[in-house]
């Protein structure tokens, strides 16, 4: 009987540790296809693969001093940023949500079952990812160390990537911790959203900055810069050096002793708050909350008059303009997605100031680029897709006005905001006419961007069905390469030239102006009043064919 | 009048609507019957053009509907099956934004949205998302969101599902005004108490047929049977249902 009894605890056990585990894939963010034990396989593949290729690439070198220590800084950076992003992920998952208590908390399952089964799959999940992005590259590590001892070597990698990893996804856990703490209810909602949203960008642009800030590590540290206290992956790349030394430094080995303070604090903050924070969570999740009696305040009010008076004065546009609005900031996938556009604009800006004399002008345009780019695919990606019927049925004109929104959204809500968070910066560093050419500038420019970039655009932002295996790969990396290359470098060069010939400005902002005006007569023509929008992107044919037959 | 003629559709060469052919007339509300599976939901996506049809033809007001989507969605409301709304939206913000995008001036949109909410006993939660409401509160959002730019033609798909008995009470004698306005409706429902009390017409669908359209005082007497669920059961389910129920008491009980 006690046999049985036991046996039945420990299959409730482990069903609640499968159903848990199973629940951290089952997010909107990483299985919005609703397929998590396909991603279970996938994520941990896609995962693994990166490290290998890197110790692959650096494998034919044999490294030592400062080098080396570049390079270890590329796997301890790549093991804490991916370990973040995997946090970031499963920000709302790392207590049970509202689902599971709805239906676990009528079974006879106690809480402290419960959070205990909880905590088992966090951490299974957590070793599993930190095993798995960090196993290839540890396998094939020893070859691009230049020491002897095999041992010390791996013994040192591992420590190192373990324990970057490790720390970064019990300073997330411990951070929401902290938040879910200090707030509560649609306080803790807008405050835990925000950081999450901050954490992705961060990530994006750290990992695009991770060679550039491996090779700056000697120049910093021979300077001990205080720049070296300030950011994690340089604690542990510390620690790595203090475990196996590659330089003998002592400011290197000094930080390794902050990334074992750094790793006991997190650990403890995470301990203290995690529980605490669970049983709160585990309280509100089945409350109903108080209808919040506020509506917009009196500055959105102003503004939503403003803008029904000046730009929005037909009612589908002014309906889609807020639509697109809402989705952008409610929408955890799509905050997701432009917070990566976001860090990886951050980590372009940081490389453009820092590598090119003209770095001041090309920064702008390079943030307007990642700027209507990211919308463009941002507003591809559906929200909540069965809901269009809503606008299927509600399309009673042409689709000009609709798409007239969603180019008037960039325009307000992106590309003058971003200009206005330069303006600062270009009246500190230019004259006021230099300043206020440039701003100029850069809005034509963007403008003109969008208008290029939504050329083929026939849908209501975020209610098309997305096929991503359709997309031209070759064409729209084209795009991009030139974009971030080329375009900011070019444009930047033309802005330099047009600022000193005020005739040769005219006429490019007359001629804009003119292609702008023909674009609109053009689209106006091309989508007349009978034009439908685009619910169904078309898929790919169900059998492919290879085109071998002769015809 | 909106007519409903030879309506056919085909998933992978099976017919789930075959030949079904209506009318609802203005000022009458329609009731729509049949179990689960029997075509109901796929007839109504045709109607509201959300799906094309296979074969047949919907016609209101003697024009073809498809030969002027347009014209014809500023002319309909509609409440679906499912509760599908954006969820992130609150509920006054998904009724601003359904009836925008019906070309409603702001204000208009604004007035409307309010009263309805009120009248709907919504007010208080019109700033929360629609995520945070109760089944019931989400359909009062969608028939709001159907009237708001006062059809003519009311498609209304199970509205009733998770609504409370005042709101039932209140829907029911909206469902008399609006058609005392003449509008056409289009009632389809599984609550047979309601469709016998409200609908003036009754069609009976099957297995994608039409099993019977008439009256329900005409069913009741061409079927010698004194209620619709009795003509229901007589027309659609061919199992004696107490043994059914006997059967599922005798599978949960433990065997020994």
């Amino acid at each position: 009987m006690l046999d049985t009894r036991q046996s039945g605890a420990a299959n409730l056990y482990t069903t609640l540790i499968r159903h848990f585990f199973s629940r951290f894939f089952d997010t909107e963010s990483l299985s919005p296809q609703g397929e998590p034990e396909a991603n279970v396989i996938q994520t941990l593949g896609i995962l693994a693969a990166p490290g290998a290729f890197f110790v692959l690439l650096f494998r034919p070198l044999t490294l030592t001093g400062w080098s080396l220590v570049a390079v270890r800084y590329i796997f301890v950076s790549f093991s804490m940023i991916v370990m973040g992003f995997i946090m970031v992920f499963e920000w709302d998952a790392l207590f049970p949500d509202r689902r599971d208590y709805q239906i676990l908390t009528p079974q006879p399952i106690r809480l402290v079952t419960l959070f205990l089964t909880k905590a088992a799959a966090l951490g299974i999940f957590l070793a599993i990812f930190l095993v798995d992005v960090n196993f290839l590259s540890a396998l094939l590590w020893t070859g691009v160390d230049g020491g002897t001892n095999v041992a010390g070597i791996l013994g040192a990698h591992v420590l190192a990537v373990l324990a970057s990893g490790l720390f970064m996804a019990l300073g997330a856990a411990a951070l929401q911790g902290v938040l879910i703490t200090l707030f509560s209810g649609r306080l803790y909602r807008r405050v835990s959203v925000a950081v999450q949203t901050l954490l992705m960008a961060l990530l994006v642009m750290l990992l695009f900055l991770t060679p550039l800030l491996g090779f700056a590590i000697e120049g910093l540290a021979k300077t001990n810069s205080r720049y070296l206290y300030y950011f994690p992956g340089f604690w542990f790349i510390g620690l790595y050096e203090s475990v196996r030394p590659a330089t003998h430094d002592t400011v290197l080995c000094n930080l390794g002793q902050l990334a074992t303070k750094a790793l006991w604090i997190s650990g403890g903050v995470f301990v203290l708050t995690y529980l605490p924070g669970y049983w709160r969570h585990a309280r509100k999740a089945l409350e109903t909350a108080e209808p919040d009696a506020a509506g917009p305040g009196r500055v959105a009010v102003w503004m939503n008059a403003a803008l029904v008076k000046t730009i929005l004065r037909r009612p589908a546009e002014y309906a889609v303009f807020h639509f697109i609005s809402h989705t952008i900031t409610r929408s955890l996938k799509h905050r997701l997605f432009l917070a990566t556009y976001g860090g990886f604009g951050a980590a372009l800006a940081v490389m453009t100031m820092g590598a090119a004399s003209d770095g001041w002008l090309r920064l702008p345009l390079t943030l307007s680029f990642i700027l209507v780019s990211g919308l463009r695919a941002a507003f591809n990606f559906p929200s909540e897709l069965p809901a269009n019927w809503a606008f299927q049925l509600s399309e009673i004109r042409g689709a000009a006005g609709y798409l007239a929104a969603a180019r008037k959204w960039i325009a307000v809500c992106a590309i003058l905001p971003l200009f206005l968070l330069l303006a600062p910066m270009e009246f500190t560093r230019f004259s006021w006419s230099a300043a206020l050419f440039h701003i100029a500038y850069g809005m034509t420019l963007s403008v003109a961007l969008v208008e290029i970039m939504f050329l083929g655009f026939r849908k209501v932002p975020f209610t098309c069905a997305h096929f991503p295996g359709k997309v031209n790969l070759v064409g729209l990396s084209a795009i991009y390469i030139l974009g971030f290359t080329t375009y900011s470098s070019t444009m930047a060069g033309v802005e330099a030239w047009l600022e000193q010939t005020p005739a040769a400005a005219a006429v490019f902002f007359g001629g804009i102006a003119a292609a702008l005006w023909w674009l609109s007569r053009w689209r106006g023509q091309r989508l007349d009043a009978r034009a439908a929008l685009d619910y169904e992107d078309a898929g790919d044919p169900v059998v492919r064919t290879l085109g071998l037959t002769p015809q | 009048m909106l007519e409903i003629k030879n309506l056919t559709k085909y998933y992978r060469n099976v017919p789930v609507v075959n030949d079904v052919s209506f009318t609802v007339r203005p000022g009458e509300v329609t009731g729509y019957l049949g179990p689960n599976g029997s075509g109901k939901s796929t007839t109504v996506k045709i109607i509201t053009a959300l799906i094309e049809p296979s074969g047949g033809k919907v016609f209101l007001d003697g024009k073809d509907i498809r030969s002027d989507l347009m014209a014809f969605k500023r002319r309909l409301g509609y409440v679906p099956e499912e509760a599908i709304l954006y969820s992130y939206l609150t509920g006054l913000e998904y009724l601003q934004l359904m009836g925008c995008l019906r070309g409603m001036p702001v204000p208009e949109v604004d007035r409307k949205a309010n009263e309805l909410l009120e009248l709907l006993s919504l007010a208080s939660y019109r700033h929360a998302p629609i995520s945070a409401y109760s089944k019931g509160m989400k359909q009062r959002v969608l028939i709001a969101s159907a009237l708001l730019h006062d059809p003519d033609v009311l498609i209304l798909d199970e509205p009733l599902s998770g609504i409370d008995v005042t709101s039932a009470l209140l829907f029911k004698h909206l469902l008399n005004e609006l058609a005392q306005q003449g509008k056409m409706i289009l009632y389809i429902s599984h609550v047979l108490e309601v469709v016998e009390k409200v609908c003036r017409q009754v069609v009976i669908i099957y297995r994608g047929r039409i099993m019977a359209a008439d009256s329900v005082e005409g069913l009741r007497d061409l079927m010698n049977v004194p209620s619709l669920e009795e003509i229901f059961s007589q027309l659609v389910e061919h199992r004696d249902l107490e043994a059914v129920a006997r059967d599922i008491v005798e599978v949960i009980r433990p065997r020994v």
